[in-house]
């Protein structure tokens, strides 16, 4: 049977990306997407523009469609592209919306979620390099969002009878990426944990629609961590991409946060407890569940992370026509 | 089309220089190396000869160290400051690899330093995903600052670990007396795990580690 796949957040770079790629699936028959901003490039799929909050017109649209397949990438990072506050209900109200209106369709036979490292948590005492068999134990806003949207999916997965994918990603960072680690370490002083400076990884955006790609393709039950191999720590970006690395203890960060908020790289949270508590996880099981391994090392995509170019504008062959 | 620089080291080993100016320049300019548990192999190799004026470690039996692939290294240590270091030498000296040491503190200015050296915290999920990546880990058992010549139990859960992923433990004694400058290390033939599968297997192999490094430090007392 051909899949029907509907993605929720499909205006941002991953579900732009996913809805490119399953265009073109012969195994697939119908790509739908739902989200609050319009793609960011053009594709074939039907897409609509609506406000996760809006539960009655994100249901009437997700009966109408009955997917197979429910790609699930409306969970929005604070400050990546609305406030912390927005983000929070935008993802709580929408995943409760999308999730029960899919099962309540009663085609659904797999559901893949987007989900974040940020879940494991960086309390006291926990794993500093945490796989899958550790539980999630959120220790930050956007971790603990995470886990909701993971237990709502799970529940969903349970009534449907259908396999639910967790994926993990690392924080996404790349060119073109709206990300509030991307934009804080493209700041051209970049403090860091003066005591700790403890590593990170992050992944490409690229690796990421892989993954979900092959999440789509191959179903599969329970967590995978998704994550850029490699570690680096904030000075040793700053220094990859000739900024000021500017040592920061505990009170400091307070003036931290405030001067990188008005220079327009707000830091939320979760950013804030990679940059002083560090944030890895064991990926390795990726390959072996999905069949992808991520094929940019952290250390390149932070790279890329400063090798971005500037936009060139292009004018359209029409354009020059006339 | 944007290209991204990638150092020719970090594709092929044999192009890393480990000399001084090497190791300034990469530091200068973000591009040395550091993993995902917070080693700092540039760090290591700076701080080696150091390390080597404080201690004098012998190693007997080091040909039992595995030149590639994990290994659980269980150790005996009396106060527990210089063994790790003695071991980590040990290791580097017969196999150039670094040693992992589980049990720094999780957090504080010692944690940093701990780890940026190869220490983890001991937590059997790290251990898990140290030995799953293939590195030689070392778990110190309790302390024995009295008594010298005897070992403590050896805890089931980390033992239960390398059962699972089939990694060889290996017994090492670590005598010396923490003032001195000498040290021994004396490393037993590894204890396979691969054809053990049974659960309550790895309660009998903690034990007959245990039974092991006994015999390690009995032998060296004799001696």
């Amino acid at each position: 049977m051909r899949m029907r796949v509907l993605i929720t957040g499909m205006g941002g770079e991953l579900g732009t990306r996913l809805a490119i790629q399953l265009g073109s699936d012969p195994g697939v028959e119908a790509v739908f997407g739902l989200d609050i901003d319009p793609p960011r490039r053009r594709h074939q799929a039907e897409i609509h523009r609506v406000d996760p909050r809006d539960r009655d017109r994100t249901t009437a649209l997700i009966r109408g469609f009955a997917p197979t397949v429910l790609v699930h990438l409306g969970v929005y990072e604070p400050y990546a592209r609305s406030s912390p506050r927005s983000a929070a209900e935008r993802t709580a109200v929408g995943t409760l919306g999308a999730v029960t209106a899919a099962v309540d369709a009663g085609r659904l036979d797999h559901i893949v979620v987007r989900s974040g490292t940020e879940i494991y948590g960086r309390r006291r005492g926990a794993p500093v390099h945490p796989d899958e068999e550790v539980r999630p134990d959120p220790t930050s806003p956007f971790g603990r969002q995470l886990l909701h949207v993971e237990r709502v999916c799970n529940e969903a997965g349970l009534h449907a009878a259908a396999p639910v994918t967790s994926l993990r990603f690392a924080p996404l960072v790349g060119p073109h990426f709206p990300s509030p680690l991307g934009r804080y370490l493209r700041m051209p002083a970049v403090p860091f944990a003066g005591l700790a400076d403890p590593p990170f990884s992050v992944l490409h955006q690229e690796d990421a629609a892989a993954a979900l790609l092959a999440a789509v393709r191959r179903p599969v039950h329970g967590p995978v961590n998704v994550v850029g191999p490699g570690a680096v720590t904030a000075s040793q970006c700053a220094l990859l991409g000739r900024r000021l690395p500017v040592p920061t203890v505990v009170p400091g960060w307070t003036a931290a946060r405030w001067f990188s908020e008005l220079a327009g790289a707000p830091v939320p949270d979760h950013v804030l407890e990679l940059l002083t508590r560090g944030r890895t996880v064991d990926g390795s099981r990726a390959e072996e569940r999905l069949g992808v391994h991520p094929t940019r090392s952290t250390p390149s995509v932070i790279r890329s992370l400063y090798a971005w170019d500037e936009i060139e504008v292009v004018a359209s062959p029409r354009a020059e026509a006339a | 089309m944007t290209i991204v620089e990638a150092d020719l080291e970090a594709l092929d080993p044999d192009f890393e220089r480990d000399d001084l100016p090497a190791l300034v320049y990469r530091r200068l300019t973000g591009r040395h190396r550091v993993d995902e548990w917070g080693l700092d192999r540039d760090l290591l190799a700076a701080v080696a000869p150091l390390a080597s004026l404080r201690w004098a470690v012998r190693a007997e039996g080091d040909h039992h160290l595995p030149e590639i692939g994990p290994a659980l290294l269980v150790h005996t240590r009396r106060l527990g400051i210089s063994e790790p270091a003695a071991l980590g030498m040990a290791v580097r000296q017969a196999t150039g690899r670094p040693l992992r040491v589980a049990g720094v503190p999780s957090r504080g200015p010692l944690a940093w330093t701990g780890r940026r050296l190869g220490g983890v915290p001991s937590n059997v999920d790290d251990l898990r995903s140290l030995l799953r990546a293939g590195e030689v880990v070392a778990l110190p058992l309790g302390r024995e600052p009295l008594h010298a010549f005897h070992v403590p139990p050896v805890p089931v859960p980390p033992v239960e670990v390398a059962l699972r992923l089939g990694v060889p433990i290996l017994p090492v004694a670590v005598m010396g007396v923490e003032p001195a400058r000498r040290w021994v290390v004396r490393i037993g033939a590894p204890i396979v795990t691969r054809r053990r599968t049974a659960t309550g297997d790895a309660d009998e192999l903690a034990e007959a580690t245990r039974t092991r490094l006994q015999h390690l430090l009995t032998q060296a007392r004799r001696a």
